[in-house]
C-alpha cells in the first residue's frame, strides 16, 4: 500500500508544478501497489488546487488511478495518536497531515509513504522510534 | 476517411466562425478531442502506463492560466501560511 502525501498528489494534477515530471515517473514505478489517500492530505490538496478545472482533474485522477480512502478501524483513537505525536514533535512544527501519515504508517505496517517532504527522511519517526518507510 | 456531423447551437456556430477566422483548424481540434476522450474513457488503462493515463486526463481538462495560485506543495511553510491566510479570510 502506498500512502500519498500532498505534494505528489498536487504535482500529478498540475503540469506546471515543478515536481510534475518527477511525480509521473514515480507513479509508473509505484502504481502497481494500491494507492491510498487519507482525509488530511485530500484537504490540503483541495486548498492548493484552486478552481473547477483543478478540482475536476483531482477527481478524475482519484478515479482513474483507483486511489481509495484510508480505512480506519478506530478514527477517534487515531486522532488521539496524531495529536500526541504532534505534541511530541512540537518544536519542529509539524502539520496535522504529517502526523496523520506517520500514524497511518504505523497502523499499516506494510505501507510506504510517497512524499517529497525531506522531514520524513530526516526528522519524523513513528511512535516506537522507527523510520517511516518511504516509497522513493 | 469518414466524416462526423455535429449539430451546433447558434452560439457555437458563432464560435466556429470566430475560430475559422483566426485560422484555427476545426478538424484538428475535433481529432484531438476525440483522441483525448478515447484515451480517457475507452482505451483500457492496463495497456497504458499510469503516467499516460494522467497525461491524457490533464489534456482533456485544460486548467487555464490562472487555475492555480497557491504555493508549491513541497514548501511546507509556505503551504501552512497559505492555508492559514485562506482560513482567516473565511473566519476573520
Amino acid at each position: 500500500m502506498i500512502l500519498l502525501d500532498t505534494a505528489p498528489l498536487v504535482a500529478l494534477c498540475d503540469e506546471r508544478d515543478s515536481l510534475h515530471r518527477q511525480a509521473l515517473a514515480d507513479l509508473d514505478r509505484l502504481a502497481r501497489r494500491p494507492l491510498v489517500l487519507c482525509q488530511p492530505v485530500l484537504t490540503e490538496a483541495c486548498f492548493l488546487l484552486q478552481g473547477r478545472a483543478m478540482r475536476a482533474r483531482l477527481a478524475s485522477i482519484l478515479e482513474a488511478l483507483s486511489i481509495r480512502p484510508l480505512a480506519l478501524e478506530d478514527e477517534a483513537g487515531t486522532w488521539r495518536r496524531v495529536l500526541a505525536w504532534l505534541d511530541r514533535y512540537a518544536e519542529h512544527d509539524p502539520d496535522f497531515a504529517d502526523g496523520f501519515l506517520v500514524i497511518a504508517s504505523a497502523l499499516q505496517r506494510r505501507s510506504r509513504v510517497w512524499t517529497y517532504d525531506s522531514e520524513f527522511r530526516t526528522t519524523w519517526r513513528r511512535e516506537d522510534g522507527t523510520r517511516v518507510p518511504l516509497a522513493r | 476517411m469518414a466524416l462526423v456531423n455535429v449539430k451546433l447551437q447558434p452560439e457555437d456556430v458563432e464560435r466556429v466562425r470566430a475560430l475559422r477566422e483566426s485560422g484555427v483548424s476545426l478538424s484538428g481540434i475535433v481529432r484531438a478531442a476525440i483522441r483525448a476522450e478515447y484515451d480517457r474513457r475507452v482505451r483500457p488503462s492496463a495497456t497504458r502506463r499510469p503516467s499516460q493515463v494522467v497525461a491524457a486526463l490533464l489534456a482533456s481538462i485544460p486548467a487555464g492560466p490562472r487555475a492555480r495560485t497557491g504555493p508549491p506543495a513541497s514548501d511546507r511553510r509556505a503551504v501552512r501560511a497559505y492555508v492559514v491566510a485562506k482560513l482567516k479570510r473565511r473566519h476573520p
